[in-house]
């Protein structure tokens, strides 16, 4: 009897265990850095590092992409195609949303600290969604 | 593109998951290709000839040859 069961292949697991190795701990760096930062205030003016302090973020963010990219190199054909048009799709909301808040800032409407959050949360939801919908069973 | 992987995998009773490891390819893609959401790069395509030991042709075929070649068979019965 053939089953299409959703036990995963071999790859999978392997896939599986190498993305949570290489981006949870990026994914973990990345909040404590935002809440390190936020919460201690550390990216006040009144510090003389304020600027180096505001990006320290970036840091674990820039691991982030790293394990992304890796991600990718791991894939096999279908799941890179899949990534690379969810990540097509994400730049392209991202884009829009910034148009579309520029715009909208442009008419008083919204902060920009607003509108870059609502962009990058947008571009990242689309992808998020779009990966999903491509590789769904 | 047609394909007749699920009925040659029935066949050796193999499930999916089964089947990505011997062609090392997540479930995900061999369901994709199952279902004809997805068709395969050639190297891939001839791991499967490879695989089900069948010569490729065999197990790909352009859409419109296989509703021919239904069309034919259809003549064929009188149908």
């Amino acid at each position: 009897m053939t089953s299409n069961r959703t036990a995963p292949a071999e790859f999978d697991r392997r896939q599986n265990r190498a993305g949570f190795r290489d981006a949870v701990p990026a994914a973990i760096a990345l909040v404590v850095a935002e809440v390190v930062v936020a919460s201690l205030n550390l990216h006040a003016r009144s510090n003389r590092w304020h600027i180096a302090v505001a990006l320290i973020p970036l840091i674990p963010a820039c691991w982030l992409g790293w394990a992304l990219w890796r991600m990718l190199r791991r894939s096999d054909e279908f799941q890179r195609v899949a990534h690379l048009e969810a990540l097509a799709i994400g730049f392209a909301v991202a884009m829009l949303a910034a148009l579309t808040g520029g715009l909208l800032h442009a008419a008083d409407v919204g902060s920009t600290a607003q509108w870059l959050q609502i962009t990058f949360i947008g571009g990242i939801l689309a992808w998020v969604v779009a990966l999903a919908l491509r590789l769904r069973r | 593109m047609d394909n007749r992987l699920r009925e040659l995998r029935a066949i050796r009773k193999w499930s999916q998951a089964e089947l990505a490891d011997r062609l090392d390819v997540s479930r995900q893609t061999v369901n994709a290709i199952e279902t004809g959401r997805y068709d395969p790069s050639l190297p891939l395509a001839f791991k499967i000839a490879d695989v089900f030991a069948q010569p490729i042709e065999s197990i790909f075929q352009p859409a419109a040859q296989t509703a021919l070649d239904r069309t034919q068979l259809g003549s064929a019965k009188g149908i």
